[in-house]
């Protein structure tokens, strides 16, 4: 897994590639809790590059919107394979998370 | 040099009297500065005589050798050559004495060493390994007081105290001084030691290279030897061998006790899972589950009680080991617990009342379970479920196509206060609902690619004639074939529900 963090505006973007699962869910995890704790804790994940997510990757996207929301900020979703996308459906993850098609859809809904 | 050389050597004194007074002398004395000390003959007043020799001893002048009664030049060599002979003779005594003491405090430093390591290798406990350094040095030194001090690293401290009780904060004044410097260091009165003290003498012990203990000797009769520091030096040596084995025992002890906690773990854990599947009049249910570490997050269970209707769940809570195993038994004990006692456990009603418990701890922990329950409506053979986020679970009708059922509610411990549906499906004879953990569908091959949901689908798909455990055997048959050796990544579980001929 690589992961590519950068700032836009006010947004923390981090992008993941490869597998995303418990091996390297720690590092996704560590970035969030950082980036929550930049006002407003408005955070992108662009997961255009993510081949696989068990469900150790759901939980630290769930509690990293968590910790994002505490702030007053939020947490979005972007770039899903679909592989990846039939995880978020099945276990109803796309009903909880805001999820855009690309990154700046997803940066420009936080204006 | 005191008088005690002299009259040690009283008789050869004599003897030189005795020849000095043949010779013609009225009185040979012995004096030291203005005092007498012996003179013969013995019954004559005091004379302090016509020749005097100093008797010399490492330079400096004991005592003098005084004759009276004789004047001649001969009679003065003659009375230093001997002032000098007995001198040389006392001197070339006293370092046969001084070499005696030596060695007896040498074999007086083994003997205390040996008693050391002797009693030391029947404690194992700190506080034993303190207490008695702290009395054997002591009884070595002779000082006011000892005290033997050791700090955890959990910042737990051990102390011995002997002789005097030392106040606690002059000891650890004294060990941090120690530590710091690394090495002994002795204080003296006007070295800021605190009052009451003349003099301290602080040890540093190690175990395994860094400072964990100290030896302190305070008041000492005057300064500590150089004998006494190599002593003190080898003790405290001697002392951190045995702390150092002492903690690496009670490290074992402590894993050992880990283990067997663990152990205990595990064999809760294989109970809870290892429950046979109740006779179900009009099902045929298998149910397996096996953990990727000891500990593992999925669960199922079965609640089946008489008038009661039958209610089966299946969980994952993420993560795996021990973590997850305490959740797991969360969330099952608060699934079961509404199964079995509400008026009407209705599978939406079990994991909305289940939410509503666990999701403080698991939005606290930043985890989440998913879950699947279903309960048997024998009367029209309808299966009614509530899926909480979890996958995959797959449904294959009696000669029809299988399908994946998504969840329609999310996770436990995701989100608070959300409403829950329920949905059904028939279990009439031939009809299959497999409901596994993502154990399953994630489980890699050599190329690191999932199993997989359409390996999952085709694969229920070639099973469904057969009964149900015949199924989960072949499922997890396949899972472990397409792993190929590789160690499971996840927890697997797998409950396989058939309809029956009635």
């Amino acid at each position: 897994m690589k992961l590519h963090a950068r700032r836009d505006g006010t947004v923390s973007v981090l992008e993941i590639n490869g597998r995303f699962d418990s091996h390297t869910a720690g590092a996704v995890s560590d970035w969030l809790d950082d980036a929550a704790g930049i006002a407003p804790a408005q955070v992108v994940i662009n997961m255009n590059g993510v081949s696989f997510v068990d469900s150790t990757a759901l939980a630290t996207l769930v509690s990293g919107r968590r910790r994002c929301q505490e702030r007053k900020g939020e947490l979005h979703l972007c770039g899903l394979q679909k592989p990846v996308y039939m995880v978020f459906e099945l276990t109803r993850l796309n009903k909880t998370f805001a999820i855009f098609s690309d990154e700046q859809h997803a940066i420009q809904a936080f204006d | 040099m005191m008088l005690q050389p002299l009259t040690a050597h009283y008789s050869a004194f004599a003897a030189l009297a005795e020849s000095w007074l043949a010779s013609g002398a009225r009185t040979f004395g012995i004096w030291k500065g203005q005092r007498l000390v012996a003179q013969w003959p013995a019954d004559r007043p005091p004379e302090p005589g016509d020749l005097a020799a100093p008797l010399l001893i490492c330079g400096a002048t004991v005592a003098e050798l005084r004759v009276a009664g004789l004047h001649s030049q001969a009679a003065r060599l003659r009375l230093q050559a001997e002032a000098e002979l007995v001198a040389r003779l006392i001197g070339a005594d006293e370092e046969l004495r001084g070499a005696r003491a030596e060695l007896k405090d040498s074999q007086e430093q083994m003997l205390a060493l040996y008693e050391l390591s002797q009693s030391i290798r029947n404690h194992s406990t700190i506080e034993h390994i303190l207490r008695h350094l702290a009395s054997e040095a002591r009884r070595y030194t002779r000082a006011r007081a000892c005290f033997a001090v050791f700090l955890a690293d959990d910042g737990a401290p051990t102390l011995a105290r002997d002789g005097v009780p030392v106040d606690e904060a002059v000891i650890w004044q004294l060990f941090w001084r120690c530590r710091s410097g690394e090495r002994a260091c002795e204080l003296s009165a006007t070295d800021a030691l605190p009052a009451g003290w003349t003099n301290a003498y602080v040890l540093p012990i190690r175990a395994e290279g860094t400072v964990v203990a100290a030896l302190g000797v305070l008041d000492t009769a005057g300064h500590v030897r150089h004998a006494d520091r190599k002593l003190l030096g080898a003790m405290t040596h001697q002392a951190g061998l045995r702390l150092e084995r002492a903690l690496q025992q009670s490290q074992d002890l402590a894993r050992a006790r880990l283990q067997s906690e663990l152990e205990l773990a595990r064999r809760v854990h294989q109970r809870l899972l290892s429950h046979k599947p109740p006779e179900v009049h009009g099902l045929d249910i298998s149910a397996a589950s096996r953990p990727a570490l000891d500990l593992g997050g999925d669960f199922y269970d079965f609640v089946c009680q008489p008038g009661r209707p039958f209610v089966f769940a299946v969980g994952d809570v993420t993560g795996k080991g021990l973590s997850a195993a305490l959740l797991m038994t969360m969330t099952r004990s608060s699934i079961h617990s509404k199964a079995s006692f509400a008026p009407r456990p209705q599978p939406d009603y079990v994991l909305r009342n289940a939410n509503e418990d666990l999701y403080g701890d698991f939005a606290h922990v930043g985890m989440f379970a998913t879950a699947f329950v279903g309960q048997y409506q024998p009367e029209d053979g309808q299966l009614i479920y509530a899926n909480a986020g979890h996958s995959p679970v797959i449904y294959r009708p009696a000669g029809g196509k299988p399908q994946l059922l998504r969840a329609d509610n999310t996770a436990l411990g995701i989100l608070p206060g959300t409403s829950f549906v329920s949905r059904s499906v028939a279990v009439r004879p031939g009809d299959l609902l497999v409901v596994a953990t993502d154990g399953f569908s994630d489980a890699r091959g050599q190329g690191d690619e999932p199993f997989g949901h359409a390996r999952l689908l085709r694969l229920v798909d070639a099973l469904a004639d057969r009964p149900a455990q015949a199924i989960s055997h072949g499922l997890f048959e396949a899972v472990d074939r397409y792993g190929a050796g590789r160690p499971q990544d996840d927890d697997e579980t797998l409950v396989v529900i058939k309809g029956a001929a009635a």
